[in-house]
């Protein structure tokens, strides 16, 4: 008896530790996705690294214009004979910056509102939707073109922390204070116009999952309205969120591209894959790997992200067996 | 229009005896209908309902689905927010609790539920589900409350190495105990099972019902035990009460019930418990029509639509009141025509 108490002991002693394992046991199974977490890892590596990796200077003009890809050039060059492939590790600072900053605002903002909107219900959850239904109602490219035109041209400034300029300036190696405040806003409008999808998403899993036993159950044992949704509402919505989350950082590197496409967004001669692809139109037919490879980043970017997603929805799900 | 009850089915309520005293308990949900979601109408899941039940019974609640009886259960909790009435739990009236109060009563008020797979997290380990009350009211320590749920687990008969486990890989039955641990945790007074045995295979059934009766003595526990098997009820209950459309029609021991059942409608009931013998044959009351709607229950006695012996003009108009007829033992029905005669 007092052998088997022991090792029962032991094993609930060790769960926090094993849990994670499991879960990591689990994601490794699946293929494509530890793929798409190794191309995320070696974006990331590459942005971090960007300054190291290539002998040119990000935004120094030379002679040798619009190169095709080669030895010398991997990427070829564009129309001032800047190094593509420079330009586009640098871009991958900044494009992932935003993606992985808006993706955390938005889910954090839609999942609060979500939860909070599809637990309690009544006039609460009505005032949580009928916003979110406003939101959904504005057309949302123009208001983020009048946003960013208001916000960028000086007529309203965010002040924003000291620390907060120098960690995203250090994080994207900008070091002009305007652009790295430009990129914050881009960040913010982003996030406040984004959170809607991702609050319906978890309204609707909380609405059925609060009608399931276990919610009543912990009711009748005391437990807390905000310990429920923390502790069995969004954990039984992660599966969803996550996939939500995962697509909408590639997402959020489209949107920011269609910005800089526009001129509203990150400008030049800070690269974002979005303003590289929007600067090479102009000779497409003639340089057609101006436009391709900042284009196949987005893509690589996008669909690693989803696998990366399929593999953790299926990692935390304890229910499914891999 | 409102039943005359003129007291609950003790003769007083005694608090040495009773733990639980429901008084006029209501739970009406409002339909909303048209464009303004106006309230149209009613579902009367419980209308009117009174009993006690004693420290360390087994209180049976019966009837057949729809009838109100888990409401009922789920209203005295107050999972549920009563329509009108008074629920007694030692003196204090728990519909009237303030939020604080009310979770320190949770401690001694538990409950099981029917679908032993919804009922249970699934992403949570059973070990943390099974303590989650505990967490939730601050007791003990961390490794304390390890201690508790090695201790419950052992109690409904699972091994310790089960806590890092989840619900998935677990049957029903076992979900079931789980679910009997996480009421136990805390240590009630007074759990409420709400069918805890329908959902799952007969051979089951029997094994969970003995865990529960050894629970019953070993941590001293008051159970309701609402269910619409009769013969599980007469297997563990005490008392009986019999429901029928938000009401109850009958409320006796369990003895005086299954023997001398007086009430048209249990009388229809008992005698559609099956009888393990092919050759014995026995006379079987069968009522006629369905269960009218909760949405407008028949005025009158609300069982006169389908009552053998019911009485034009006066069945049909006049509720009758829920009495005390028995005279050594108490037997309470609601019905007019029965009860004077026979009463034994």
């Amino acid at each position: 008896m007092a052998t088997y108490s022991a090792t029962a002991e032991e094993l609930l002693t060790t769960k926090q530790e094993s849990q994670l394992h499991v879960i990591w046991r689990r994601f490794r199974r699946h293929k494509m996705a530890v793929l798409g977490l190794v191309i995320i890892l070696s974006l990331i590596l590459m942005g971090a690294f960007s300054s190291y990796l290539t002998p040119y200077e990000r935004d120094e003009p030379t002679a040798d214009i619009n190169l095709s890809p080669s030895g010398l050039h991997w990427l070829g060059t564009d129309e001032l004979g800047r190094d593509m492939f420079t330009r586009i590790a640098f871009a991958a600072r900044i494009s992932l910056t935003v993606g992985f900053a808006v993706t955390f605002l938005t889910t954090l903002i839609g999942m609060t509102i979500g939860s909070v909107s599809g637990y309690f219900g009544g006039w609460v959850d009505n005032l949580a939707m009928r916003l979110v239904d406003f939101m959904l109602t504005i057309p949302s490219l123009p208001l983020l073109l009048v946003m960013s035109k208001i916000l960028s041209s000086g007529g309203f400034i965010i002040q924003f922390p000291e620390s907060v300029l120098r960690f995203f300036g250090w994080i994207m190696a900008v070091s002009d204070i305007k652009s790295i405040q430009q990129v914050l806003y881009i960040i913010l409008i982003l996030a406040l116009l984004g959170w809607t999808s991702e609050a319906r998403l978890i309204r609707g899993v909380i609405l059925s999952l609060r009608e399931q036993t276990f919610t009543e159950a912990s009711r009748a044992l005391g437990v807390s309205h905000t310990r429920i949704i923390t502790r069995h509402m969004i954990p039984n919505a992660l599966a969803p969120l996550i996939v939500a989350s995962t697509l909408s950082v590639g997402g959020v590197i489209v949107v920011e591209a269609a910005l800089s496409f526009l001129g509203f967004g990150i400008q030049p001669p800070i690269p974002t894959w979005g303003n590289l692809l929007q600067n090479a139109q102009n000779d497409l037919w003639l340089y057609p790997w101006k436009a391709l490879y900042p284009g196949l980043f987005i893509f690589l970017t996008s669909l690693s992200f989803n696998f990366l997603g399929d593999g953790l929805r299926d990692a935390l799900d304890p229910r499914l067996k891999i | 229009m409102e039943a005359t009850v003129s007291q609950a089915p003790t003769t007083q309520s005694d608090s040495q005896r009773d733990l639980l005293v429901v008084k006029h308990l209501k739970k009406y949900f409002p339909v909303r209908g048209g464009l303004l979601k106006r309230v149209v109408a009613q579902v009367k899941a419980v209308d009117d309902i009174s009993f006690t039940i004693r420290k360390g019974e087994t209180f049976g609640l019966v009837g057949e689905s729809g009838c109100g009886k888990t409401t009922a259960g789920r209203t005295i909790l107050r999972l549920i927010e009563p329509t009108a009435g008074q629920v007694f739990f030692e003196g204090k009236d728990i519909a009237k609790a303030k939020a604080g109060e009310m979770k320190r009563l949770r401690r001694d008020m538990q409950i099981i539920f029917q679908d032993p797979y919804s009922s249970l997290d699934p992403r949570m380990v059973i070990g943390e589900s099974i303590a989650e009350g505990l967490v939730a009211h601050g007791i003990g320590t961390a490794r304390e409350r390890e201690q508790t749920v090695l201790r419950v687990l052992r109690d409904v008969g699972l091994h310790p190495e089960h806590a890092r486990r989840y619900p998935h890989e677990f049957s029903g039955g076992q979900r079931q105990r789980i679910g009997i641990a996480r009421a136990l945790a805390l240590r009630p007074k007074f759990i409420v099972c709400d069918e805890p045995v329908s959902a799952l295979d007969v051979s089951i059934q029997s094994q969970v019902l003995n865990i529960l009766r050894s629970l019953q003595r070993q941590y001293g526990l008051t159970y309701m035990f609402v269910a619409h098997n009769l013969s599980v009820v007469e297997h563990i209950s005490d008392r009986v009460g019999v429901m029928y459309l938000g009401k109850m029609m009958e409320l006796a021991d369990r003895e005086e019930m299954y023997s001398n059942p007086l009430h048209p409608y249990t009388k229809a009931l008992m005698s559609a418990i099956p009888i393990p013998d092919p050759n014995l044959k026995r006379e079987r009351i069968i009522l006629k029509g369905d269960v009218p709607s909760p949405l407008r229950p028949p005025p009158g006695c609300v069982f006169h639509t389908r009552c053998p012996i019911a009485q034009k003009g006066l069945c049909d108009k006049e509720i009758p009141a829920f009495r005390n007829v028995g005279q050594t033992r108490e037997h309470w029905i609601a019905c007019h025509l029965v009860g004077d005669k026979e009463g034994n």
